[in-house]
């Protein structure tokens, strides 16, 4: 009984998923508010019956109260999250909301189901921070000269950058993981937790680029900008840390197209680069590029050295190719005999259990989420936000590709969590402050388009008062109270 | 940028589909799948069959209705099959994901899955032919050794043999004994046949006179007078038994395997192009082969000691191969230089027989131009027709091919080999046959493959 219950709930789950990846992109066809709130609204319900399915069939093949309550606990935060936060913010953006909740509610699901402690760690991080940056929106309306400070925040995130070579085991000191040193760890005597700085350096980085060229393009701004952009990629190759080297140079690149819009300074760059990763590869070709070498090997050919090198990504086809179109079904697949199948490769956890339709269907929810911020960039009419937005739109999709790229053998792989799916605490509180930033971002840029709506509204309806014909008379009784609202 | 972005990742999801409609299958049916044994709490392990419908591994149940492997022909197929418990091997570990994949009616699957029971597995054709194969058992007898016996325009194994044997009913306690050490020869789970590694010996001479007849194209000008023995590099050589060959030119080198003639022809080598010739050809490097294997090597190269050279174009020396590898070169000339990738699988069916996917012979890729093959081809029938291959000189088909004898140790104590392929003018079979200390058992190589030839084409 309680397979076919199981083997329903997986078919079911995956039609569902479909409808919603169909609405993520389906809702920008039309720009009616009405038809827009019902389809958000429909996304809501899909996303708790989903994650309904999901649960039952996680909580009959487990068998244990503690996937019930952290269900409803799960449920309870979502509900309580969307509520309020849409009623604080109205003018936030929903589908953003939607997207980041269920990637959220994905995550603990398949964190559950490799491991409930994961699960519930990962639900009290994220919880904890969703209830600190949901007050970013409002600092960022009552500070609205973030943009002045770009000198701090590139010599702020260079610093923070460096805390890793911090040496020896005091209360605060650098560690090393898988061939990087790009760990730091704070320890408490009691407990010690490691975060990743370059995960919210990453953020200090998007608001250095975004106001330093908001403030102006010229050459020399550029050169400025540059030389900053170059040191905090030249520390992560000191680091080794060679991914988040490229998530960094990615995100400078945009937005100095976005900023100039000259293609002049980003094929500049994308040589400037060529030439330094030529550089770089002659005079440190063997403490550094060994370690890329076998990387890029193991990405031609991991069956050659399948028990080594190869290993983990030969682990990540088996399961996505077992799984097949339609998954294994949850609790029937193997995550145990894939390595760090909790944070670099949860995809493939996925696509085996949830099958890789599911799979393929979440990439499409990760770049509706990539649209939404793309979305609210284009909305802004001041450079600094729009450079802001579009730098967050590339960092989150460029993860999402190097992740999703690297474990299904698509690019060499780089070690990159999958946002807010992924469990590790930098990961999902550095996105979690992205999503409130850009929210924060489309909220300030909504208000001054309600702004600029009603000066247009007070300018017809002081025309209207003047007794000049029209036909906006409905709006006659209205705009003016408004606008004396707005003059308060 | 945005568009970009939406490229990749089209490309990607593309790429994605790609790889579960065309590459999944046969990356998940990898013996390092740990999923497969998964599998076998749904389906029960299909039979292995082969091609002519001999069953050589199938289920039997016992009294508590316990279900275990049984093989028919016990210890006759028992590297070629090898066993599914205490690990795996042979096609047992290779097809394994195939075997406890289930191709059964869509609606016979639905209704075992309701009454939860498991469903039959598929089964495996092999490409192993009983009759070779148990000519090939009984003519290696109780001696050391291993045959292998494939098709050389297809690839398709025919039969594979390798001495001591082990009977995989028993594997249990076989097991036990060989991880215990109780056991005379820890070394009979070893299939001989793909993983043993042994001195070529003479027949290694096949590839010395393709290279001197690279580096001259006068080739067939060629004459030594063989005094028996000789001189080389400050290495003293000396022909099998010290036989006084007389003038000899290329192919009666060849053909009476003149040792001191291939001494001569090494000193002048190019060796950096020998060592090329010998990687093209497969030694240290991979062999297009899915199964388990040793790889062979071929240490020369042009910084080597010259006083290497002799002992090496012969055969003897650091060089190593396998009895795969060595049917692999002269598969390869007898195909016209093209070499196929083996294989032992040839087709999966359902339980009841309907063909689900059919393995299609492969070229692994040209190795030697078709007129040197043709050349070598000539050659090699004259080992055959007037020199040491006389064991398979027979009116009823041709044979071209070259005999071995390797020394292991300072005594002189040698294994006997042969590889050669039938009929000369159009390939059927290429068969290559190694004994261990022939000496003692008596048992030569090439008589081996003459029972072998007679039953191919009895």
């Amino acid at each position: 009984m309680i397979t076919v219950i199981a083997t329903v709930a997986q078919y079911v789950s995956i039609i569902l998923l479909a409808i919603y990846g169909w609405l993520c992109f389906s809702i920008f066809k039309s720009t009616d508010k009405k038809w827009k709130e019902k389809k958000l609204t429909r996304q809501i319900v899909l996303i708790f019956s989903i994650h309904f399915l999901w649960y039952l069939v996680l909580f009959l093949k487990m068998g244990e109260m503690k996937v019930l309550i952290l269900y409803g606990c799960e449920i309870l935060v979502a509900v309580l999250y969307m509520v309020l936060y849409h009623r604080y913010y109205p003018n936030s953006s929903r589908l953003i909301t939607n997207n980041m909740c269920f990637l959220l509610l994905f995550g603990y699901t398949v964190l559950t189901r490799i491991n409930m402690n994961y699960a519930i760690r990962q639900f009290a991080i994220s919880t904890v921070t969703l209830l600190i940056v949901s007050f970013i929106p409002l600092i960022m309306l009552r500070y609205r000269n973030l943009r002045n400070y770009y000198y701090i925040y590139g010599v702020l995130g260079i610093l923070a950058l460096l805390t890793v070579f911090i040496p020896g085991e005091g209360f605060i000191h650098g560690l090393s993981a898988y061939g990087a040193r790009n760990w730091l760890a704070v320890d408490f005597g009691f407990a010690s937790i490691s975060v990743q700085p370059s995960e919210f350096v990453k953020i200090l980085f998007v608001f250095f680029v975004a106001s330093i060229l908001a403030k102006s393009t010229e050459f020399r701004q550029v050169v400025i900008a540059t030389a900053f952009a170059v040191t905090h990629m030249g520390v992560l190759v000191l680091e080794k840390d060679l991914g988040g080297a490229l998530i960094f140079f990615v995100i400078y690149v945009s937005i100095l197209y976005v900023a100039t819009r000259r293609p002049l300074y980003f094929f500049g760059c994308l040589g400037g680069a060529c030439a330094m990763g030529a550089l770089a590869f002659l005079l440190l070709k063997k403490q550094l590029f060994r370690h890329v070498m076998v990387r890029v090997n193991n990405w031609i050919d991991p069956w050659a050295d399948i028990n080594d090198g190869g290993y983990q990504i030969a682990q990540s086809l088996f399961a996505i190719g077992s799984g097949g179109w339609f998954g294994s079904g949850l609790c029937e697949g193997m995550p145990d005999s894939i390595p760090v199948r909790e944070s670099d490769f949860i995809f493939s956890v996925i696509a085996e259990e949830m099958g890789v339709l599911a799979a393929l269907i979440l990439i499409l929810i990760c770049f509706s989420v990539f649209i939404g911020f793309i979305d609210v960039s284009m909305k802004c009419k001041q450079s600094f936000y729009k450079n802001m937005a579009f730098g967050f739109a590339i960092c989150y999709i460029f993860q999402v590709l190097l992740n999703i790229g690297g474990v299904t053998k698509f690019i060499p792989s780089t070690g990159v969590t999958l946002p807010l799916v992924s469990y590790g605490l930098s990961s999902v509180a550095s996105t979690l402050i992205v999503f409130q930033i850009t929210q924060g971002i489309n909220i300030i840029t909504s208000k001054e388009a309600e702004k600029v709506e009603r000066e247009k509204e007070k300018i017809i309806a002081g025309a209207d008062s003047k007794g000049t014909e029209s036909k906006r008379v409905p709006a006659k009784g209205k705009a003016p109270k408004r606008a004396k609202q707005n003059s308060k | 940028m945005t568009y970009v972005f939406a490229g990749i990742f089209v490309m990607m999801i593309l790429y994605i589909a790609k790889f579960m409609v065309f590459d999944s299958q046969s990356v998940i049916a990898n013996s390092y799948n740990a999923r497969q044994d998964k599998l076998a709490e749904h389906v029960i392990r299909g039979d292995i069959v082969t091609m002519d419908g001999e069953v050589i591994a199938t289920n039997q149940y016992g009294a508590d209705g316990s279900e275990y492997r049984y093989y028919p022909h016990g210890s006759m197929f028992a590297h070629a099959v090898g066993y599914s418990t205490n690990g795996k091997a042979g096609v047992e570990l290779t097809a394994n994901y195939y075997l406890l994949t289930s191709n059964a009616n869509i609606f016979e699957r639905t209704t075992n899955a309701l009454q939860e029971k498991k469903n039959m597995g598929d089964t495996i054709v092999t490409t192993l032919d009983y009759n070779l194969q148990s000519t090939a058992y009984n003519a290696l007898g109780y001696g050391k050794g291993a045959v292998l016996v494939l098709e050389p325009d297809t690839g398709r194994i025919l039969a594979m043999v390798s001495k001591p044997d082990f009977d995989p009913n028993s594997i249990d306690s076989i097991w036990k004994s060989v991880t215990e050490g109780t056991v005379n020869d820890d070394t009979i789970l070893l299939n001989r046949a793909t993983q043993g590694l042994y001195p070529p010996g003479s027949t290694f001479k096949t590839l010395t006179a393709l290279e001197f007849m690279r580096e001259n194209p006068d080739w067939e000008a060629y004459q030594y007078t063989c005094e028996g023995e000789g001189v080389f590099n400050n290495i003293g050589m000396h022909c099998y038994n010290n036989t006084v060959h007389g003038t000899v030119d290329l192919p009666d080198s060849l053909a009476y395997s003149c040792n001191t003639s291939f001494s001569n022809i090494g000193t002048d080598l190019n060796l950096d192009r020998f060592h090329t010739l010998c990687e093209d050809f497969g030694f240290n490097g991979a062999l297009p082969y899915g199964g388990n294997y040793n790889k062979s090597s071929f240490v020369l190269d042009g910084t080597a000691d010259k006083s290497q050279i002799p002992q090496t174009v012969i055969g003897q020396g650091k060089t190593q191969i396998t009895p795969l590898h060595n049917a692999l070169i002269m598969a390869t000339i007898a195909n016209g230089g093209v070499m196929m990738k083996p294989y032992l699988v040839d087709e999966i069916r359902n339980y009841e027989g309907v063909r689900v996917k059919h393995f299609t012979p492969s070229a692994a890729g040209r190795v030697i131009s078709a007129s040197e093959a043709q050349e070598l081809t000539t050659l090699l029938k004259g080992v055959v027709d007037y020199g040491t291959g006389s064991a398979v000189n027979t009116d009823a088909y041709t044979v071209a091919g070259k005999t071995g004898t390797a020394e292991y140790d300072e005594e002189g104590n040698s294994h006997s080999w042969f590889v050669g392929f039938s009929n000369v003018e159009n390939p059927d079979i290429v068969v290559c046959v190694v004994i261990e200390e022939a000496d003692y058992s008596g048992i030569r190589a090439a008589s081996v493959a003459r029972q072998i030839f007679d039953a191919y084409y009895r």
